[in-house]
């Protein structure tokens, strides 16, 4: 009798948090449902997107116009160009099945790996690109198990990148060994403060850590311009750090135009690390329990505003080795922030403004005001 | 003439649970019907189907003879059923007249709300069915009890004739239970009736007509208060004699364990709430704290365990001076706590039952090895307490969330009593809990006292207060106005005190 779901738990499914990921997610769902939900997601956004792909396509459209006179046709114009659109984003982002067969055929008798690794160059991109938001994605799902909103991983990630900026240009004459670490641990120490002293606020004075952390991301852009334009200026004038030393970089781990870099596996294990950390340790434990339940962690003997400033700071450290990754990884610099009329004040997953050799910023860059810089950067 | 309602064969089940089992039950015009039952035996989810939430497996449902079938709360209202839930459904910002409006606004010109109208009908069933309330008032400046008449208001102001009052007691004073009684017996005479939720037996035998007792999903029979005895009543709840009146052998205090003096604590608005108290409690006896909700109890136990500060005085656990000191300390001196609110201080409601179980030793050996949780031994021991305290759950990695309220409770025991303590702080221990695990808990609060541990027992229940303790201390707005021996109190001198009469006693004891 006690089994008996209590009447409003029965109209929802129970939280999760039993042990594993898997466990947790097949009490809260039962597998096949869990799987249900993202899968669905993935083919409507791939419907929805194939009509907007159709919209856009002037064959398409045209043919829309005769549908009642010609129905097949039209069908089938527009499956093919939502077809091929979907095959380029495809060959995009993981490159051409046949291109990378022949790579490897080339490679196998010729010994030649140039076809193979331009094969793999869209692949690689992707991961190169995924890298950072890995990092941030863990930052903001650590601060929510710990029921704190941070939204500021963006500031926290312009500080980590610039830190490592630093540690990476201006120390000199280090063995790759401890100038790499160096140079990361100042990307995760700069985050780590710089969300820290939100989650203080917090803990201090009850200041809620949405408004702080986006007031702390102005401060990190205001701060980022007047190092470079002052005590971290170049002789040349451009609003750019120094080039970081070959010592402080992340691996490039194969040959251009191959990017992938240490970084990518470096986030993957960060991944593995925090799920460690949150389930299988006290302060995870107590991280968690402070996050589901203030009063009851209080109960239970835990210091409420030590892990609030913990669980900000960790998840401020994990932003801050976005931006280090992206320094020591990808661009070997850190560089201004976009004009303030560009930073949109709206609650969002973490997002940045870095502009990158990737190009994952070129669509605003060419709003830009400060083109010259930009230009530079994007070069 | 037909019976105004009648459920017949009512089937409802849940994954792994038959809910609801066959269920028949007629209410007729006029009447209060009490639905009697443990937490768990079904009678909230019989009640979710009639106001359309759940809807059944099998049986059907007669509305003045005619067969109805209600998919939404909608429909139940169209048919005359009002629910008023225990815990209630109000906007705190808004006034009564709104909260009432609200889902069935009367408009001006249909868009300016029409505020007034709405006023002088709440003023109407207000003198009609003796529900005294101020439309005008904001429904977070008025008391509990007259939050509830608002929930009945609407409920009235939607033309319902079926009225479901779902454990309505639960929140009230004792004596905001008389003035709800008083509503419920203005509301049948006007022709409204009533299905009257509870686990209470005292309350039933007082208001119901009739009684209909389920265990387990099914109905076990119906009787009427004249036949009925509490103890009567308590069997066929539970299904085995159930003994109401705990028997405990004298106690035999020895040391002082938690010692008090002059103890002044504020309130979350900065005001005295607790004011110049003093007291001892010895190893192997039970001090109970009787008095009226919100006389200091709450703030009293916070300080005590380490929740709150203190403003001046003294409190000392085992000789040392714990006065200021940290939860967690306490806690590792010998201390435990049942808080008053489980869910919100005893409990992680999404975490598993395994982790409530350790919720405050998880950071000690065995259940941790440096900062590593070792949640194999976690996992051994919660499977030995699930097994020893009897907590009815599937498993141990469920979130306890999905425990009804007695298991709830129980986990909050296993883990408080599991530890060696010295001194147990039980805040209301068996609140909203059925006459099963009421008796469970008492039996496990002496059988600590035999063990030599000091009880503090604070409880608004009378009954509770009088069965377990072996010295009263009654307090009223901050202080402690008595200390009886158990022998000396009677329901009638601690109700005085309770009311600030001290003149009630005539020796009063100090200890």
């Amino acid at each position: 009798m006690s089994e008996e779901p209590k009447s409003t738990q029965a109209t929802k499914p129970p939280e999760a948090g039993g042990r594993s990921i898997f466990h947790r997610i097949a009490i809260r769902k039962g597998v096949g449902e869990a799987l249900l939900l993202p899968i669905l997601a993935v083919f409507t956004a791939l419907v929805l997107g194939g009509v907007i792909i159709a919209l856009s396509d002037p064959d398409a459209l045209a043919a829309w116009g005769n549908v009642f006179q010609k129905p097949l046709q039209t069908l089938s114009v527009t499956w093919v160009t939502v077809r091929d659109a979907y095959l380029a984003l495809f060959v995009g982002a993981f490159g051409s099945p046949t291109d990378i067969v022949n790579g490897f055929r080339t490679w196998f008798t010729t010994g030649d790996t140039r076809a193979l690794l331009e094969a793999l160059r869209s692949f690689s991109e992707s991961l190169v690109i995924t890298t950072p938001y890995i990092f941030a994605g863990l930052a903001v799902a650590l601060g929510f198990r710990g029921g704190l909103f941070n939204i500021g991983a963006e500031g926290q990630l312009f500080v980590g990148g610039l830190a490592s900026a630093f540690v990476g240009y201006s120390l000199k004459g280090l063995p790759w060994i401890i100038h790499l670490p160096l140079a990361l641990g100042a990307g995760i120490l700069a985050g780590a403060i710089w969300a820290a002293i939100p989650g203080y606020l917090k803990a201090r004075t009850g200041a809620h850590e949405v408004i702080n952390t986006i007031m702390m991301n102005y401060i990190a852009f205001r701060l980022t311009d007047f190092l470079l334009t002052g005590p971290m200026a170049r002789p040349d004038g451009l609003p750019i750090t120094p080039e970081v030393l070959p010592s402080a970089y992340l691996l490039a781990l194969f040959p251009r135009p191959v990017r992938l870099h240490l970084g990518f596996f470096l986030a993957l294990a960060v991944a593995a690390l925090v799920y460690w950390f949150l389930w299988k340790t006290t302060k995870g434990m107590e991280i968690r329990m402070a996050g589901a339940n203030p009063n009851a962690a209080r109960y239970a003997g835990i210091r409420i505003a030590a892990t609030i400033v913990l669980t900000m700071a960790l998840s401020g450290g994990l932003a801050g080795m976005a931006g280090a990754n992206q320094v020591l990884g990808v661009d070997h610099r850190w560089c201004a922030p976009f004009p303030p009329a560009m930073v949109s004040t709206r609650l969002r997953w973490p997002c940045w403004a870095t502009a990158t050799r990737s190009g994952w910023y070129r669509p605003r860059c060419s709003l830009d005001s400060c083109g010259e810089a930009r230009r530079a950067c994007n070069r | 003439m037909p019976p105004v309602l009648e459920l017949r064969g009512i089937t409802k089940a849940f994954p792994g649970v038959l809910a609801n089992d066959h269920i028949d039950l007629t209410l007729n015009e006029g009447e209060i019907l009490a639905l009697l039952g443990e937490n768990g035996a079904g009678k909230t989810t019989l009640m979710n189907i009639l106001y359309g939430l759940y809807s059944p497996d099998a049986g059907d449902i007669y509305i003045r003879g005619s067969k109805v079938d209600i998919h939404n709360p909608r429909d139940a209202i169209r048919f005359g059923i009002g629910m008023v839930h225990q815990h209630f459904m109000l906007v705190p910002v808004f006034s009564v007249t709104e909260n009432v409006m609200l889902g069935v606004e009367t408009t001006k010109a249909g868009i300016v709300l029409d505020r007034e109208t709405v006023s002088q009908t709440i003023e109407e069933i207000s003198a009609r069915f003796g529900l005294i309330v101020d439309p005008h008032a904001l429904v977070e400046d008025l008391p509990v009890g007259v939050q509830q008449r608002v929930e009945i208001i609407k409920v009235l102001y939607r033309q319902a004739d079926i009225l479901i009052l779902d454990e309505p007691t639960a929140v009230l004073t004792p004596q905001e239970v008389e003035e709800f009684f008083k509503v419920v017996h203005s509301l049948v005479e006007q022709g409204i009736s009533v299905i009257f939720i509870t686990h209470k037996l005292k309350e039933v035998l007082a208001i119901a007509d009739r009684i209909t007792v389920l265990r387990l999903g099914r109905v076990v029979g119906t009787t009427t208060p004249d036949q009925a005895t509490e103890a009567s009543l308590a069997n066929m709840m539970v299904g085995r004699e159930v003994i109401l009146k705990v028997d405990k052998a004298p106690a035999q205090p020895t040391d002082v364990v938690l010692n008090v003096e002059d103890l002044r604590v504020l309130d979350d608005r900065k005001l005295v709430a607790v004011n110049g108290v003093s007291f001892q409690v010895k190893a192997g006896e039970v001090l109970g704290i009787a008095g009226v909700q919100g006389n200091g109890q709450t703030e009293l136990v916070e300080t005590l365990t380490g929740l709150r500060k203190t403003e001046t005085g003294r409190i000392t656990i085992l000789d040392q001076d714990s006065t200021n000191a940290s939860p967690r300390e306490i806690c590792e001196i010998g201390s435990a706590h049942v808080p008053e609110d489980r869910q919100r201080d005893g409990l992680v409601l999404p975490f598993p039952v395994a982790d409530n179980l350790v919720l405050n030793t998880y950071y000690q050996p065995p259940f941790a090895r440096g900062i590593r949780l070792q949640h194999a031994a976690i996992e051994r021991v919660a499977e030995q307490r699930v097994e020893l305290f009897d907590i009815r759950t599937p498993n141990i990695s469920v979130p306890v969330s999905n425990l009804s309220g007695g298991n709830q409770q129980k986990v909050i025991v296993a883990r408080e009593f599991s530890r060696p303590i010295k001194l147990l702080i039980a805040s209301q221990p068996t609140r909203g809990l059925d006459v099963g695990s009421i008796e469970y808990i008492h039996n496990r609060i002496l059988q600590k006292r035999d063990e030599g541990c000091a009880v503090l027992l604070v409880s608004p229940e009378l009954d509770e207060i009088l069965n377990l303790s072996d010295r009263i201390a009654v307090m009223f707005a901050g202080q402690i106005l008595a200390i009886l021996p158990a022998e000396q109190a009677s329901k009638e001198n601690l109700g005085l005190l309770m009311a600030g009469i001290r003149e009630a006693v005539p020796a009063p004891v100090n200890a």
